[in-house]
């Protein structure tokens, strides 16, 4: 009796492997796309491939190129929405971790009324259709390639709800969304704000820039007015190198996260048409450190310039906007950053200057997020450190310099920390005799 | 000279036929026309001037169809170009060619460009439609892409006679007239620096006509410009193609229209790419379809014509449907048998008489060749045809005695006969029940040689109706084979005419000629045909035989 039920159970198990086994994956057959544009802040246009597959048994033999088409077609809206989450520059997963996290749902996830759901539009023509006989009778393939509007912000919030992104509100909950200024790019030595006033083409880029960012509810600020960068030159000997850099000093004078640039060529191409090129670049404030940079392009046509930069900055835009979450995502890891100077009054002495240097490194590693604190120039008179700290405790600036004040006028009764400038980014005290 | 020209025709319509793929999707093409022709020939250049000026005015109606656009050039600029063509003592294509570089393309570059934002619109794809720059920008998303097809879609096109002949027919006033030549077409390509003219295709084509010493001539170019506007449609670049967007039962729809110019009961191929094992893609067609309703696309861009399954196949979206030019009248060849009634009775013949010896009571072999004209294009009407044909049968089991001379001058007894008619067709699949109805006249004759002197014929006519049913089977999109019985009711008729030397004599009546009666069951075996070209217009060689 208990021998007849375990081959039953048995039987049963390998029943249903072999039923698994059988069963067909959820997975696009083709796995090619190819970006045509950004349309918008929300969705990408793709022309991706389908491979629909018959074979004998599958469904009747009249029934096989309705059959073949129906499947081609499934599995086109399959590659281009596989396409966004793995292919191209910037894919919506872009780490190994992200990748290993969605794996678990991927079945779920293309499964065809899921699909279906990202699918803004989609051709009714198509730009290709092979038919591709394996075997005669037997076996066939239908490759056909189509456009598609992806709507990339509806997998986003997808990704999000199944935890395999992290959500924006848990990036922005701690730091906020990045501040990012847009200012054009400009020769050494000159004058952004200048530029950008006195040239029609950079102004509407900027404005594109800023309406793609607010749209995806960037905080942004195109600066029109001239800054006062004195504060700035107190500390400008540890800013080594970017004296000439107005773009940098603006950016750390504003406060903002991260500062775009951007260049716009207009060049004449073949029959009076033209072609915009802009290239953006992304750095991070605090150390014009290069985060991302991407080339757009328009299409040559006969347009206004004006909708042909658009084009161009909608192609680059994006790419880059996906690199710089990536690298505020992987900061949240660290902590809130600022750029911390200190300059020493020349009124202490060497061996007071040596101790209060000492006192700033211990202070700082008490204060920062596990004790994460960069040292960029110590020198007698200017200590230049990155630090990143625990948001929850010191989530603005000036809490960082209340708190250094404290410690300082604690641990050091012959030395008073002031404040020369704060803002939302950059820090500049000076420590001055008691 | 003319074994040259004819030469260079040959390899231009060999380099055509080796050169563009068929194309899925038409694309609109621009003609220009040099408002000459080309005597290529000293036959071709015995023509007159006003006999010139006809051809042009024919082929320039025919050629300029609703698939092209026109790029029209200013009669000073090709005046320019004819003398400059004319003070060459020799010319060769490659001269012509370099004489439109020179003189024709500056002007065929400025009016593409001055058209580009209305032919480009055109060529915008459904995806650029969605793009930034036609939603968002609100412009008409035309790139570079579509500009350079519109630049590089331009031809010329140039009208040759390579062969004109002008004979006297058999009967006083008749001639019979022989046209050979066709049409150059050359490709304007404006990608590089300079734009250059080539050589693209030549298309020939033979034609005759009879009549009058004028109609002849017209009859013949008519034909001619017909022959050569359906080689034109067989044409890669000029093709038109589009894929199936909807398929429901044996109906498909695609996007082509009045814009086009297709027309009710136009045959399509529908097929599809297939690749081989090697990766070679192939186009294999599976079917064929003609036209049922035209769309009005002039307007409305996604209008769709509708196309009934002739041999239909498993069709999805997405395939193809490519035109198969066709001239719209089919030749329908039939043989059989009709009933034939002849009584006893005796037939004067010139020195002679013809007696028959015993009735004759049963069914007469025979032939009938019609020209169907396919009433589709002008009316809209579906598979209706409008016939003209003739017809011929031999009793030839009928007892008679020729006395007189009769025996060594007079042919036995046939009859010939004209119908003309209506025909409709009803298709079921591959299969189509037909239904014609006829008038016609029937001559039971007998014809006299006496060398070259004398011919001598009586005859009897008879007027009257046939109907007849059919059951045939489209075998190919070109040939229909089928079977037929039908009814003739014809008054039994003692009505006898002579004629000598073709021309009509006198009207004879005497009891004891015997009475004709063609009434009578009829049937037979029949292929319909549909032919890229014709040598001849049918209607028009009656009509030059009735005497235009």
């Amino acid at each position: 009796m208990r021998n007849g039920i375990t081959s039953a159970v048995v039987a049963t198990l390998g029943v249903a492997c072999l039923v698994i086994a059988g069963r067909a994956s959820n997975l696009p057959r083709s796995r090619e796309g190819t970006l045509i544009e950004s349309a918008s802040p929300t969705e990408v246009m793709v022309r991706a491939k389908g491979i629909g597959y018959w074979e004998k048994g599958m469904s009747k033999e009249k029934d096989r190129d309705k059959t073949l088409l129906a499947n081609a077609e499934q599995d086109g809206r399959k590659a281009a929405v596989y396409f966004v989450l793995y292919g191209g520059t910037d894919p919506l997963l872009s780490g190994e971790a992200e990748r290993n996290s969605f794996a678990p749902y991927e079945e779920e996830f293309f499964a065809s009324d899921n699909v279906r759901r990202f699918i803004a539009w989609e051709g009714e023509e198509y730009l290709s259709r092979v038919l591709k006989p394996l075997e005669k009778n037997k076996r066939y393939e239908l490759h056909i390639e189509k456009a598609y509007k992806v709507n990339k912000q509806l997998i986003e919030d997808w990704l999000t709800s199944k935890n395999i992104l992290p959500a924006r509100a848990l990036v922005t909950e701690a730091l906020g969304m990045p501040f990012i200024m847009v200012i054009p790019a400009v020769k050494s030595g000159e004058d952004p704000i200048k530029v950008l006033q006195s040239d029609p083409d950079l102004s509407h880029a900027a404005k594109v820039i800023e309406s793609y960012l607010t749209a995806l509810r960037y905080d942004v600020v195109v600066p029109e007015q001239q800054q006062d960068l004195s504060a700035l030159t107190a500390a400008q000997q540890s800013l080594k190198g970017v004296e000439e850099d107005f773009s940098y000093q603006l950016a750390l004078s504003i406060g903002s996260d991260v500062y775009i640039t951007y260049e716009v060529n207009i060049q004449s191409d073949a029959y009076n048409t033209k072609k915009a090129v802009v290239s953006v670049r992304a750095y991070e404030t605090t150390t014009a450190r290069l985060l991302g940079t991407e080339t757009g392009y328009s299409p040559s046509a006969a347009a206004a310039p004006m909708v042909l930069i658009e084009n161009a900055v909608n192609d680059a835009i994006d790419k880059v906007l996906s690199r710089i979450m990536d690298y505020w995502k992987s900061d949240l890891q660290n902590g809130v950053q600022y750029k911390l100077i200190v300059s020493l009054s020349p009124n202490f002495n060497e061996e007071d200057r040596e101790e209060l240097t000492f006192l700033m490194g211990d202070l700082l590693k008490e204060l920062t997020k596990k004790g994460k604190y960069k040292e960029n120039i110590v020198t007698d008179a200017t200590l230049d450190y990155l630090i990143w700290c625990d948001p929850a405790e010191f989530d603005k600036s000036s809490s960082v310099y209340r708190w250094l004040k404290e410690k300082v006028a604690e641990k050091f009764a012959g030395a008073d920390l002031k404040r020369v400038n704060l803002n939302r980014k950059l820090i500049i005290l000076k420590l001055d005799p008691a | 000279m003319k074994t040259a020209i004819k030469t260079l025709l040959l390899l231009a319509f060999a380099f055509a036929s080796a050169s563009a793929p068929a194309q899925d999707r038409y694309e609109r093409k621009s003609i220009s026309y040099i408002n000459a022709l080309w005597l290529a020939t000293s036959e071709a250049r015995s023509v007159k001037p006003e006999q010139v000026g006809f051809m042009l005015g024919e082929i320039k109606a025919r050629i300029e169809m609703p698939r092209f656009d026109y790029n029209p050039l200013p009669e000073a600029l090709l005046a320019d170009f004819i003398k400059a063509a004319n003070d060459r003592e020799t010319l060769t294509m490659d001269d012509l060619a370099r004489l439109m570089e020179e003189k024709v393309t500056p002007t065929i570059t400025g009016i593409l460009q001055g058209a580009m934002r209305e032919r480009g619109g055109v060529l915008v794809s459904e995806e650029k439609r969605q793009t930034f720059l036609a939603t968002k920008a609100k412009e008409l998303g035309i790139t570079l892409d579509e500009i350079e097809k519109v630049m590089n879609s331009a031809y010329i096109y140039l009208p040759v006679l390579t062969g004109y002949q002008r004979e006297e027919g058999k009967q006083e006033g008749k001639f019979v007239c022989t046209l050979n030549g066709g049409i150059i077409w050359f490709h304007v390509n404006t990608t590089g620096d300079q734009p250059r003219v080539t050589l693209q295709v030549a298309k020939t084509t033979l034609s005759k006509g009879f009549g009058s010493d004028k109609f002849a001539y017209e009859s013949a170019v008519k034909n001619f410009a017909r022959n050569l506007e359906v080689a034109t449609r067989e044409i890669a670049e000029f093709k038109l193609g589009a894929p199936i967007s909807e398929v429901d039962g044996r109906n498909i729809s695609f996007k082509l229209g009045v814009k086009e110019g297709i027309k009710t009961d136009e045959c399509f191929l529908v097929g599809e790419w297939v690749s081989d094992a090697a990766g070679n893609v192939k186009f294999t067609t599976n079917g064929w379809v003609r036209v049922g309703r035209v769309a009005d696309n002039r307007s409305d861009q996604t209008a769709k014509s509708s196309a009934w399954a002739v041999k239909g196949g498993r069709w999805t979206p997405g395939m193809a449907v490519m035109e198969h030019p066709r001239l719209p009248i089919d030749i329908a060849l039939k043989a059989g048998a009709s009933h034939l009634k002849i009584t006893e009775g005796r037939i004067l013949v010139f020195a002679g008489d013809l007696k028959v010896t015993e009735e004759y009571d049963t069914y007469a072999p025979g032939f009938d060749i019609d020209a169907q004209y396919n009433l589709g294009g002008i009316a809209g009407l579906k598979q209706t045809f409008f016939l003209v044909g003739g017809s011929f049968a031999f009793p030839a089991t009928l007892e008679f005695e020729l006395g007189g001379l009769a025996p060594i001058t007079a042919t036995p007894p046939f009859v010939w006969g004209l119908h003309g008619g209506l025909h409709k067709k009803f298709y079921f699949g591959q299969m189509a029940l037909s239904a014609e109805g006829k008038f016609g006249v029937k001559y039971l004759t007998v014809k006299q040689s006496f060398g070259d002197d004398l011919d001598f014929t009586i005859k009897n006519n008879s007027a009257g109706l046939q109907f007849g049913l059919g059951l045939e089977y489209a075998a190919t999109p070109d040939f229909n084979i089928g079977l037929t019985a039908g009814y003739k009711a014809y008054a039994a008729s003692d009505v006898w005419t002579i004629d000598v030397n073709g021309e009509a004599q006198a009207l004879v009546v005497a009891d004891f000629f015997p009475d004709i009666d063609h009434s009578g069951p009829a049937f037979g075996v029949y292929i319909h045909w549909t032919p890229p070209s014709l040598p001849f217009d049918p209607i028009s060689m009656i009509r030059g035989a009735m005497g235009e």
